[in-house]
């Protein structure tokens, strides 16, 4: 792998203006980035595709490509699968609008998950053609764009696992539908490698944070996923796509650029140990 | 030696949105609980989500399931709004959520709405989002002033208004029978503020508090099994006098998987030490 794949990510900088994000990754000399559309940066409600096109200007001003683009799905109350069709509909024309902003950015993909549902509806098992239509309809949106559909997995959530990715992408059969792993989400629910190997050409991103106890979403190499030996497998499978530090949540607002310089550095490590860098 | 009595706790639907509101009816059943803090938060009832015919359709299921809504308390700390940020867009989007919240609570006859000012960015002036926060409050607490209900704020060290102090000075400013007072037991351990002095000096604005434990980073938690002084506080609240209510606030996802148990236990908590 090289240094360049490891992407910027404002997750964790949602307590600084997007100026201050612009100006750490430059520090860093970091260039791509995974775009957060979350408030106060750019939350999709807030936002036209105007207004999205003037945030694209800055962040060409400050030397940054958007690869992809996650709005904000887990915190806002957003779900494609949620039985109330006032609730979901108001979810797909978000994802709509994510795209569509999304564009105005440059980004290639939007990553999505397949949304949550309460226990009673995930009990009743009801929720897959809902899941189904949502990500069908998102995908055709984005195929005028010309992007691609990132499906990612949450144990919590309709689409589980790398399994339940890769069997989704086969059911829906559309050319734009792609996959990844989050490796918070992996652990503990499969196995890497096999996903790796399961998802094949469709993993197409990778969200690196690791997990310790009940603490999800922490810096690399502070918690109890082997991760030198899942960048290995990544090596292996000759992985070229994005990695993203998705310190996602409060827990480095305070210390936003701390957070993000130790996974760079522990990323460099890997690279440097393995002679690739 | 004096008590709190059992009318003043509140239970609620924090910790039940991972099931449907039919389901947090019949938990409410079980735990023979008829007064609640309603908790307006997805899927139960974001505000956007809930247009006036449907916050009427959940008033009428509220009165038909036996509930009383003695506090509306809308999500504002997942959900993105600040009073207190410099970002005209981000605040504006705010105000118009706090005045839907007032809508909301008016409609399910709720007397009291909660309220927390959210934060500003990091490195901006304390003293100029504060000021923001000032500026939107005559603005809500008028919205408040229209639709009959009154705001019981809350500190939090994150935000604007840090601290009990910090609330009182804005009462003092905006000075308005529809604005009151909150305190939550956690915001006091992150002000370092004393239950008994904070009671002393704005008791009688105090119309509503959140009632949990917290141990380290961990807050929002059962009374009784985190470390703050709580049964101490609510001698010295018998003590006080105090006569407004009180709720269990287990906010966050923590006890979803066994949110009726977790309800069950602070409900035990509380009545076990009150008459």
């Amino acid at each position: 792998m090289k240094r360049e794949q490891f992407y910027g990510c404002n997750f964790h900088y949602t307590r600084h203006p997007l100026s201050y994000f612009i100006d750490s990754m430059n520090r860093f000399d970091v260039h791509k980035i995974e775009f957060y559309a979350a408030s106060p940066h750019m939350y999709v409600d807030d936002y036209t595709p105007g207004e999205a096109r003037e945030i694209r200007r800055q962040l060409d001003n400050g030397n940054l490509e958007v690869m992809i683009i996650t709005a904000e799905q887990c915190l806002y109350p957003i779900s494609m699968a949620v039985e109330d069709p006032f609730a979901r509909e108001r979810s797909m024309r978000y994802y709509e609008r994510a795209l569509e902003q999304g564009y105005e950015l440059g980004a290639k993909a939007l990553q999505i998950m397949g949304g949550f549902a309460s226990y009673e509806e995930m009990e009743e098992n009801n929720y897959h053609n809902r899941v189904l239509d949502g990500l069908y309809r998102v995908c055709k949106h984005a195929e005028r764009l010309g992007m691609k559909v990132i499906l990612e997995s949450d144990v919590t959530s309709t689409v589980r696992d790398g399994a339940a990715i890769k069997a989704t992408i086969k059911e829906l059969g559309l050319p734009n539908i792609t996959g990844m792993i989050d490796f918070g989400a992996s652990w503990h629910v499969e196995d890497f490698e096999e996903t790796v190997k399961l998802l094949g050409e469709d993993l197409y991103h990778i969200h690196a944070n690791d997990v310790k106890g009940n603490d999800y979403c922490k810096v690399i190499g502070t918690g109890d996923i082997p991760i030198k030996e899942w960048f290995a497998i990544l090596d292996k499978y000759n992985y070229k796509g994005g990695i993203s530090p998705e310190l996602w949540g409060f827990q480095y607002i305070n210390c936003a650029d701390e957070a993000y310089e130790q996974g760079l550095k522990f990323f460099e490590s890997y690279l440097k140990e393995t002679g690739q860098m | 030696m004096a008590k709190i009595k059992k009318e003043q706790i509140l239970g609620t639907n924090f910790s039940y949105t991972g099931h449907r509101l039919s389901y947090w009816f019949e938990s409410m059943k079980r735990l023979d609980v008829s007064r609640v803090e309603f908790y307006g938060c997805a899927p139960h009832c974001y505000l956007y989500d809930v247009t006036p015919q449907r916050a009427f359709s959940i008033s009428r299921q509220l009165k038909e399931n036996g509930i009383e809504v003695c506090v509306f308390t809308a999500e504002q700390c997942n959900y993105p709004v600040s009073t207190a940020i410099n970002d005209y867009r981000v605040r504006e989007r705010s105000l118009e959520y706090y005045e839907r919240a007032l809508d909301v609570a008016s409609v399910l006859e709720s007397p009291y709405m909660q309220m927390v000012t959210g934060g500003g960015y990091i490195g901006d002036d304390p003293e100029e989002d504060f000021q923001r926060t000032i500026d939107a409050m005559y603005r809500i607490v008028k919205h408040a002033e229209k639709v009959g209900v009154t705001i019981v704020l809350e500190s939090d060290p994150t935000t604007s208004v840090k601290s009990m102090a910090d609330v009182a000075r804005v009462l003092e400013i905006i000075n308005s029978p529809n604005l009151e007072a909150l305190i939550d037991t956690n915001g006091l351990m992150g002000s370092g503020e004393d239950f008994a002095e904070v009671l002393n000096k704005i008791g009688s604005h105090v119309k509503h508090m959140h009632f949990i434990d917290a141990i380290g980073p961990q807050h929002c938690l059962i009374p009784g099994t985190g470390n703050l002084p709580l049964e101490k506080d609510l001698e010295i609240m018998a003590e006080y006098g105090y006569t407004g209510t009180l709720t269990p606030e287990l906010w966050g996802t923590r006890y979803n998987d066994w949110c009726e148990e977790a309800m069950r236990q602070s409900l035990e908590f509380l009545r076990s030490r009150a008459e």
